[in-house]
């Protein structure tokens, strides 16, 4: 968690604030800690129904919207694919290595067996079908924090970084807020590292590249495509996306890992600024993201 | 004609963060463009002028333009059916505060 603000006063208030959301979004919507509201609502295998709290309501809403958006690459449902592959419990206790797994080519049940009706915070989840909010729950995260820092402070600007899913908000400083863009949120900022400077909205990158580990010598990965309930294989290894919100960032970035080779071509047609990294290393930059360091001179 | 604009006073704003704290409680995010929104309302109840004038809206409060806020707008993730588009431009690594990377 990176807070940055405009006035050092604000820095407690806006980092209380910040640690508040935090705390909420894990307690209503982590699928790793037995007493989240979101495990002890999905518990057990039968039809599940009920009435939930209205954040988590609205990291679900979130979800459903991110896979309506994405025509379903970011898919809540794959909660049992993705604890198949091994994800099943916090990635730091994760062990890197493993002995082989089976795995099955399926696709993911889909985001339609599972509805919210919004006005009354019900929600319906089929038999058999496991949510994992993973994919939008951090960036959702970042933007209420933002938003709730903005208000702690009474002014100023704000930045929130949650495992690099940055959301900025209030007013910004003169020249903007400036980002190094990397494939590991925590590497060291390095002066020759690509920087973009932003003034609202939100920054996401997501990449295949480090929550990964191994089973029977074969790498796996967190970010599961619906169409096959595996890790996803296309050529692109690391996306960055900006975006209005960093939740829209996120959806974009994971959507563009996971639709693969068409994933350059949707982005540009969104109008969304995105740098995005094949196997190789090599990137490209669509959108109207800035040009790489050594073409602007 | 356009309507008169006048300075906000920092209790119209004050109001308008604190509505904005209830209505982040109890429906999570808000962006600041609800804050924008309602700052330039409260100035608009005072002035008559009609809610068009928001998006050219330039009042001030303490000083600090109210403008600036309404660019820095983070539009709330559950209310549009399209994903909401950003800019950036070339940063400068010495003025950077954070990476963005994968995690």
């Amino acid at each position: 968690m990176h807070v940055v603000v405009t006035d050092p006063d604000t820095l407690g208030a806006a980092t209380d604030a910040v640690e508040g959301v935090v705390e909420a979004i894990d307690l209503a919507c982590s699928r790793f800690r037995d007493d989240s509201e979101l495990s002890r609502f999905q518990a057990g295998h039968g039809r599940r129904e009920g009435i939930v709290s209205p954040l988590l309501a609205q990291a679900l809403a979130t979800a459903l919207r991110a896979a309506e958006l994405s025509d379903g690459a970011v898919d809540p449902t794959v909660g049992e694919a993705v604890r198949s592959a091994g994800y099943s419990i916090d990635f730091d206790a994760l062990p890197a290595d493993g002995a082989p797994i089976s795995l099955t080519v399926s696709p993911v049940p889909g985001w339609r067996r599972l509805r919210l009706f919004p006005a009354t915070r019900r929600v319906e989840i089929d038999a058999g079908v496991e949510i994992d909010l993973g994919a939008t729950a951090k960036a959702l995260a970042a933007d209420l924090a933002a938003a709730a820092a903005l208000v702690a402070m009474h002014g100023g600007g704000v930045l929130v970084s949650l495992g690099g899913d940055i959301s900025v908000a209030g007013d910004p400083p003169q020249e903007g807020w400036h980002i190094q863009i990397a494939e590991n949120s925590r590497a060291a900022i390095t002066p020759d590292g690509e920087t973009i400077a932003i003034r609202s909205g939100g920054v996401a990158t997501s990449s295949t590249t480090v929550r990964r580990w191994r089973r029977g010598g074969v790498e796996l990965h967190h970010i599961i495509d619906p169409a096959t309930g595996l890790p996803a294989t296309g050529p692109w290894r690391t996306v960055s996306v900006v975006a209005g919100s960093c939740v829209d960032a996120n959806i974009a970035a994971t959507a563009a890992i996971v639709r693969g080779a068409g994933a350059a071509a949707w982005l540009d047609g969104a109008g969304l600024p995105a740098r995005l990294v094949d196997r190789s290393g090599a990137m490209i930059r669509v959108g109207g993201w800035p040009a790489a360091p050594d073409q602007t001179s | 004609m356009p309507a008169p604009k006048r300075r906000i006073t920092a209790a119209e704003r004050d109001r308008a963060l604190r509505l904005r704290g209830r209505l982040t409680k109890s429906f999570g995010v808000l962006g600041t463009a609800a804050v924008a929104a309602i700052a330039v309302a409260v100035a608009a109840s005072h002035t008559n002028a009609a809610t068009s004038t928001t998006s050219s809206s330039t009042t001030t409060s303490s000083g600090t333009s109210a403008t600036g806020t309404t660019t820095t707008a983070t539009p709330t993730p559950s209310a549009s059916s399209s994903l909401s588009t950003g800019s950036a431009s070339t940063g400068s690594s010495s003025s950077a505060s954070t990476v963005s990377g994968g995690s």
